[in-house]
């Protein structure tokens, strides 16, 4: 996992911009470095794909989500802001994190869709 | 063709944050790989992540040696899956992912009867990642959620129709069982139904490692000079993984945070040891320890050994041994104030269970890097240190 959190720093130095991806990193490498799990990745050398993916075009629009999704971070309520960063940040899974703050696994489950909703349907979106 | 049938938006959070257990990891990205939709979620739920980091992070880190670390780490050679395996897609039936895993690993699926009407093709997994198979459905035959090769989670259909009570799930739909309502999938249809299950996560969440918990707030700290070795890279981590503060002392999750709230106070940026804490600090001589709160009790509060930085200030080591976790910090003394430079989380000395500890070491070296990095010369040495102790640390 450190590995991963290097990764992260790194990139967001040298491209200033992509932090979205970086949480892929993070997966793939805590699957990799910590528990010795092979990296599932959906597509054929994710990072590159990705990246090749995007013309300026698209790094518009890369840009344009990357703001929505901020403020739909800022709105996000407390609860399902907490849950988030405990998956995200932590790595916690939904049965640590619902030990950790004494819930039942179905409200961690549901304050995590919750914060899903509002990343689906995100107030600033541009349809 | 677009799936209909798509993963729990809390399984995909999961997924994006990297802690599900491997096997249920593979059926996603097998079901990313032939659904946009799912995929477009993914990657914004990862930007929603990485947003985050950026939040919590804090100090800044000398970046560029940050890269070479990291380039040395990429030429030990990394688990690199083959990109294409012919032999292991065969005829498109196994997704991509999954193709490439296989052929990554050079192993081949092999079918065995299960049951009647049923077989399965299990796929090797690591140790801890929960259990993945192929099962091929007579037309007709149920699904058995939980069996001999265990419960099953997830369910990816690859051929045929599988139906329950959410109705046809056909290739690229997900059966996302981990809500336990009672699902009884039969293959529906003429042809036999093939599909990925996977299972296993509680086996899997017992084996994962617990991610050390990392409190950073060392605003004035540069890592200058220390970044070699692995206790620098676990030294980053406690910069980078600056968890809120506002949790630890609004007596948070944590059991143990109510006592952090009588150990430390914040001062502007600042966190700054108070009570036992402080007292601690002030007079206990390094390698002693004392019970934390004057009413008695099993915890416990240390000092481990005194330096001065290279501003010249002394800075003391601290362990705290509380009842369920064991912390262990750096506080310097500025001004009239022990100010903590970083308070971490630390595997107990001693585990309380028959298991070993699971790894978790990091935190500590991330202390030893952090000392490495503020200390000039040695540890003082015991008379000095009693000295500076009798004089209330004015020299």
């Amino acid at each position: 996992m450190f590995v991963a959190w290097r990764k992260l720093r790194e990139f967001s130095a040298r491209k200033g911009r992509v932090s979205g991806r970086n949480h892929a990193l993070a997966r793939n490498f805590r699957m990799d470095g910590v528990s010795k799990r092979p990296i599932w990745h959906p597509f054929p050398s994710e990072s590159e794909t990705m990246d090749a993916a995007r013309g300026s075009t698209e790094q518009t629009q890369f840009q344009q989500e990357r703001s929505e999704i901020a403020s739909v971070l800022e709105q996000l309520p407390f609860e399902q802001l907490q849950i988030i960063e405990l998956s995200f940040v932590d790595g916690l899974t939904q049965s640590e994190i619902a030990a950790k703050l004494s819930l039942p696994l179905g409200a961690v489950k549901s304050r995590m869709r919750g914060a899903f909703e509002m990343l689906r349907f995100r107030p600033e979106r541009e349809i | 063709m677009k799936p209909n049938h798509h993963p729990f938006p809390e399984t995909l959070i999961s997924y994006a944050s990297g802690t599900l257990p491997g096997a249920l990891s593979g059926v996603i990205a097998c079901h990313l790989s032939m659904c946009s939709e799912c995929a477009d979620h993914v990657r914004h739920l990862e930007m929603l992540g990485g947003l985050m980091l950026d939040r919590v992070e804090g100090a800044s880190v000398d970046e560029a040696s940050a890269g070479r670390q990291e380039a040395q780490r990429d030429t030990e050679g990394r688990i690199r899956l083959v990109e294409n395996s012919s032999e292991a897609t065969g005829d498109g039936l196994l997704p991509d992912p999954l193709a490439r895993y296989l052929g990554g690993t050079g192993r081949k699926l092999t079918w065995e009867q299960a049951a009647e009407g049923v077989e399965q093709a299990p796929v090797s997994l690591p140790g801890g990642s929960g259990s993945m198979r192929l099962l091929r459905l007579a037309p007709g035959q149920h699904l058995l959620t939980h069996d001999r090769g265990g419960e099953i989670e997830l369910v990816l259909v690859l051929q045929g129709v599988l139906s329950d009570k959410a109705g046809d799930h056909v290739r690229g739909d997900i059966l996302d069982l981990t809500d336990d309502a009672g699902h009884q999938p039969v293959a529906a249809g003429d042809v036999d139904c093939i599909c990925l299950v996977a299972g296993g996560a509680q086996q899997a969440d017992r084996i994962r490692p617990a991610p050390p918990r990392l409190i950073r707030l060392l605003p004035d700290v540069r890592f200058r000079d220390y970044w070699s070795g692995p206790a620098a890279m676990a030294a980053s981590v406690a910069v980078v993984l600056g968890l809120g503060l506002g949790w630890l002392l609004a007596g948070g999750p944590d059991a143990d945070a109510v006592a952090m709230e009588d150990l430390v106070r914040t001062d502007g940026r600042r966190l700054v040891a108070r009570g036992p804490l402080e007292s601690a600090l002030q007079s206990l001589p390094s390698g002693e320890e004392a019970a934390l709160s004057p009413e008695g009790g099993t915890a416990r509060l240390g000092v481990t050994m005194t330096f001065r930085n290279q501003a010249g200030d002394y800075c003391r080591q601290y362990r705290i041994e509380a009842s369920s976790h064991d912390y262990s910090g750096i506080a310097c003394r500025t001004g009239e104030e022990w100010a903590v430079k970083i308070h971490a989380l630390v595997p107990p000395r001693i585990s309380a269970s028959e298991q070993p500890v699971p790894a978790g070491g990091e935190a500590e070296a991330a202390i030893d890097a952090a000392i490495g990095s503020l200390i000039s010369g040695n540890p003082l040495a015991v008379e000095d240190e009693a000295r500076l102790r009798e004089k209330g640390w004015t020299e």
